[in-house]
């Protein structure tokens, strides 16, 4: 009997030009909204091909395509819904219904899915627009799926809305508004939690769009499913008891309000159930929505409270990328809570903590933190790998001979630097070898910079056998210094005279040539997975000059253009061949390990540059973190997890000039042009009749 | 015989309005049940309740021996109901509108032609049956409306004023159509013209403000109505005090000066003596008719008795 009713519903939506309309006017919008992406999508694809974890075909098209049919169908359905009942008990037919032998709920739910059935023919002309491009492009055909079925839900829950209305109000333009206005209530709520800093647990639960959204990304939650499940459920019942009401005997009245509340509260506690115990698949092609193995299990080796602070403008794109990429770890641990601040509204803590305009996310975790100037899985997880570790190490800096202090607040000091080791628990303590003649064995790594006056010959004893026992070291020179040339010649380097200048750095706005930018990293475990630029400003290349027992590997390299200067740095300068200049690409980073037997290895970076730790350049681009992953290196707390960018398997999309022809045309022209003649064509033989 | 309707003590309040009191009746099969009351007196809401659509506030109903509240559905089997208003589809054929009907009232699948075009035959529709209701006259519409109450065969048929908007040779068809109805199942009709109950109907009830006033077979209505009404004009004034005097006469109104009306006994008319009684005074009998009976008269007759018992 329901589908007696649904196909009469469904057939007579077409009796009129009605639905043929709609139908119609809604491929042109969605046809030429489609046809805008994949426009977009052609212009971007050359750079997308050469981005590592750029999004694919199917992100770009797909969920703007659906979203934005969700809204329009926002608008529509109060449109199509609003007469369901309302109009029958206006035209008195609803009695022909109440008096045949059919219950109550074969009405309401013969009429729901009556008009369900051209909403779903709505979602299929929908589809089909992305499904055209499989003509010259790989889809994800889960995350389409995923779409499909979010718009099904959100439509469903629309119509159920649009029922419910229908079924209460007088006049269906009162129900028109009243869905209208209930839908974009729900609608709304996501906006005022977007935007302000605090979240609404409960609001966050009942906005439609969030739960709308989540489905779209590919990854099917319980949650989100049962929300729309529990949301259709309410509305059916409510409108199969509003349909009730009139025919109640006066007796049973009460009863059935108390039923009708009875069910209500058993639906809100389903809900609260439903968020309880959540399962989950992830349906796109790549897992794009799952955090790799490395990351679960590292999370679950992680006792205690993670607390994520994002210092991020209210910008929501930005916001929802980083609540979603948190989500996912979320998921795997219960206690790992994420706030946004506006850097805006608390400038002494952004100041504080040296956030920029672009923002950072603040890792704490039991009172240690590590800040995060770009968010991916990759870099959350080695913070977090950073951050597990509890012990206390310690950081040997050579002083007393004018070199640059860990705590020193000069330009060309390194206090910043030392103030953020000591943020990961990790000390800088300043050795005077005068006053205590010995490099303390509690010591992880000892840090030379370049010394304004000579080391005295002990000293320099002091050290080679430090180094021969095997000691971490860091050495940082600069150009034109000499004083720890006896100490690189133990390692098997020498320094190239002059400055490396690099013609290159003009191009990033620097109008300084020795400024020396690095961005192509050489394979070394220091640079693993690390993408931002850094800035070496008046460096000195470095060359192998020599055996030794230490395996050099070249960390840092110059570019082509670049070449060592030995005049002064003035004016217009060029490479002059004839004399000591040497073309490059020039090394001017070294990393060398040895191995000492037992599994212990002896590490040793030497970088012929010393400023680009120093206050005064350390907040440029990546310097900082390319220290901290230096010293990390040298103190062997460089354990590294590797994951893989998502490579999305849709990057290319190639159509022939008929197929162009034939989604263009087709989309907004021919389909449209069909539905309009059909329903003219039905409409006037009928009319004639 | 079993009882098709049993409607036990209804009653339906509009919040606190009562629109029906306490009503019970019964209908056999072979019964034509004529439902009479001025509007407003609760005809349409006691329809509604005996077909399902409001539920009475107190009181119980039983159809074909099924609990229309606790079974709603094996008793709304049995039961064809034509509203005030005809629930058409106007936007479809009177075919497919008879098919949807069908449909609902759950006809099998193979009967379902046969059952419209039964339907059809009987209410003069064959000649229409593919034209749009929409397009239809008031008439074929209400016709198409009693199609689709008879269309399955109930046992029970409910119409609520079946003849409104008909044109005098329809009325006359559908009257004898409600009478074969009624010789194999059990007809309500509504109504608030009283030829029509006098033609079409075995039984009679009168509702009044919410109340059951009588229950009766058209015979016993007759027999119970006892009170006649004359018009008589005279050239001279008559003297009404020894007109009161005839056997049988009640009461005497004056119309204008040479015009009265004679309200009477039907038992003893007394018309004959009437009109002897004015030609032998002379007062010069120009008209004598007798009125024909209204609602109006009915119901005063009828509340009268019942303010006087």
């Amino acid at each position: 009997m329901i589908f007696t009713i649904a196909s009469r519903e469904f057939k007579n939506l077409f009796l009129s030009p009605m639905a043929w309309t709609v139908l119609a006017v809604l491929q042109v919008i969605l046809a030429f909204l489609f046809l805008t992406q994949v426009e977009a999508f052609t212009a971007l694809q050359p750079r997308l091909a050469s981005l590592e974890d750029a999004p694919g075909l199917t992100d770009i098209i797909v969920p703007p395509l659906f979203g934005n049919a969700g809204i329009i169908l926002l608008l529509v359905t109060p449109l199509l819904t609003m007469r369901l009942i309302c109009a029958e008990r206006r035209n008195k037919t609803l009695s022909l219904l109440l008096s045949a032998p059919i219950s109550n709920s074969d009405i309401i739910l013969g009429k729901y899915l009556g008009i369900l059935g051209l909403m779903l023919l709505i979602i299929g002309l929908v589809t089909l627009m992305p499904l055209s491009l499989l003509l010259g492009a790989e889809l994800d055909l889960g995350k389409l799926f995923a779409n499909s079925l979010a718009l099904l839900l959100l439509v469903s829950a629309f119509t159920a809305t649009g029922l419910f209305m229908s079924c209460v109000a007088g006049h269906p333009t009162v129900a028109a508004m009243g869905t209208f206005g209930l839908l974009l209530l729900l609608w709304i709520l996501d906006w005022s939690t977007g935007v302000n800093d605090q979240r609404n647990a409960l609001f966050e639960y009942l906005s439609i769009f969030k739960h709308f959204q989540n489905i779209q990304s590919g990854l099917i939650n319980s949650v989100d499913v049962s929300y729309f499940l529990l949301f259709i459920t309410t509305f059916t019942v409510l409108s199969l008891r509003s349909l009730d009401k009139d025919r109640l005997h006066r007796k049973t009245r009460l009863k059935n309000t108390l039923i009708t509340l009875a069910i209500l509260c058993l639906l809100g506690t389903a809900a609260w159930l439903s968020t309880g115990y959540s399962a989950e698949a992830d349906i796109t092609r790549n897992s794009s929505n799952s955090l790799s193995l490395a990351s679960k299990k590292l999370l679950a080796s992680l006792p205690d409270h993670i607390q994520l602070t994002a210092y991020i403008k209210k910008d929501p794109a930005l916001r929802s990328q980083i609540a979603q990429l948190v989500n996912r770890y979320k998921r795997h641990k219960i206690d790992l809570a994420l706030v946004f601040i506006d850097p805006e509204a608390q400038p002494e803590k952004t100041r504080e903590l040296a956030i920029d305009a672009t923002g950072a996310v603040i890792v704490d975790y039991q009172g240690r933190s590590e800040k995060l100037n770009f968010i991916d899985e990759s870099s959350l997880t080695n913070a977090l790998l950073q951050l597990a570790n509890a012990e206390e190490r310690w950081v040997t800096f050579l002083t007393g001979h004018g070199e640059r202090t860990p705590d020193g607040i000069a330009n060309f000091d390194l206090g910043q630097f030392g103030k953020e080791l000591n943020r990961r628990k990790i000390k800088a303590q300043a050795l005077n070898l005068a006053t205590i003649a010995v490099i303390p064995d509690n010591s992880a790594l000892l840090v030379l910079t370049a010394p304004a006056v000579p080391l005295l010959a002990g000293e320099i004893e002091l050290i080679k056998r430090y180094i021969e026992q095997g000691g971490n070291l860091l050495l940082l020179t600069d150009p034109g210094n000499h004083y720890l040339d006896a100490l690189q010649k133990l390692l098997g380097l020498r320094q190239l005279p002059g400055t490396l200048v690099d013609s290159k750095s003009k191009l990033y706005g620097i109008n300084d040539p020795s400024f020396v930018l690095a961005g192509d990293y050489l394979v070394h475990p220091i640079t693993q997975g690390f993408k931002t630029l850094t800035v070496y400003p008046v460096a000195s290349a470095l060359t192998i000059s020599e055996e030794t027992d230490f395996k050099p590997v070249v960390l840092l390299k110059s570019a082509t253009d670049s070449w060592t200067e030995t005049g002064p740095l003035a004016g217009k300068i060029l490479f002059d061949a004839d004399g000591d200049e040497k073309q490059g690409p020039l090394a001017f980073a070294y990393g060398l390990s040895r191995d000492l037997g037992n599994k212990v290895q002896q590490r040793i970076v030497v970088v012929g540059d010393g400023d680009f730790l120093s206050n005064a350049y350390l907040g440029n681009v990546g310097n900082l973190d390319m220290g901290l992953r230096m010293i990390n290196w040298l103190i062997h707390d460089d354990r590294f997890i590797d994951i893989p960018a998502k490579i999305a398997t849709d990057k290319n999309l190639h159509l022939s000039q008929f197929s162009v022809g034939l989604i263009g045309f087709g989309f907004l022209l021919f389909i449209p042009l069909l539905l309009l003649a059909a329903g003219f064509y039905i409409w006037r033989k009928r009319r004639q009749r | 015989m079993m009882d098709l309707i049993e409607a036990e003590h209804l009653s339906r309040y509009y919040g606190k309005y009562c629109a029906v009191n306490d009503v019970s009746f019964t209908l056999a099969k072979g019964e034509v049940l004529g439902f009479l009351g001025k509007n407003g007196a609760g005809k349409t809401t006691t329809m509604q309740m005996l077909c399902g659509n409001l539920a009475p506030s107190a009181g119980k109903i039983k159809i074909n021996g099924y609990d229309l509240l606790n079974q709603a559905k094996a008793a709304k089997m049995s039961l064809g109901y034509l509203p005030d208003t005809p629930p058409l589809y106007k936007e479809l054929t009177v075919q497919e509108f008879l098919l949807y009907c069908a449909s609902l009232h759950g006809i099998a699948q193979g009967f379902r032609a046969k059952a419209i075009k039964q339907a059809q035959q009987r209410c003069g529709l064959t000649d229409v049956s593919d034209r749009l209701i929409a397009n239809l006259s008031k008439g074929y519409q209400q016709r198409v409306g009693i199609a689709q109450a008879i269309l399955h065969n109930p046992e029970v048929i409910v119409l609520d004023e079946p003849t409104v908007g008909l044109d005098p040779l329809q009325i006359r068809e559908i009257r004898a159509l409600i009478r074969e109805l009624g010789q194999d199942h059990g007809v309500i009709l509504s109504t608030h013209i009283l030829t029509e109950v006098q033609e079409s109907c075995t039984h009679v009830q009168i509702i009044h403000q919410g109340q059951l006033i009588l229950n009766e077979t058209i015979a016993g209505l007759n027999l119970q109505m006892d009170t006649g009404t004359l018009e008589v004009t005279t050239r001279l004034p008559c003297d009404n005090s020894s007109l009161l005097a005839i056997p049988g006469i009640s009461s005497i109104e004056n119309m204008s000066q040479n015009r009265i009306k004679i309200h009477h006994s039907v038992t003893a008319n007394p018309t004959e003596q009437i009109a002897e009684y004015i030609v032998a005074s002379g007062w010069g009998l120009q008209e004598l008719t007798p009125v024909k009976r209204s609602m109006e008269d009915i119901f005063i007759s009828l509340t009268q008795e019942c303010g006087k018992s």
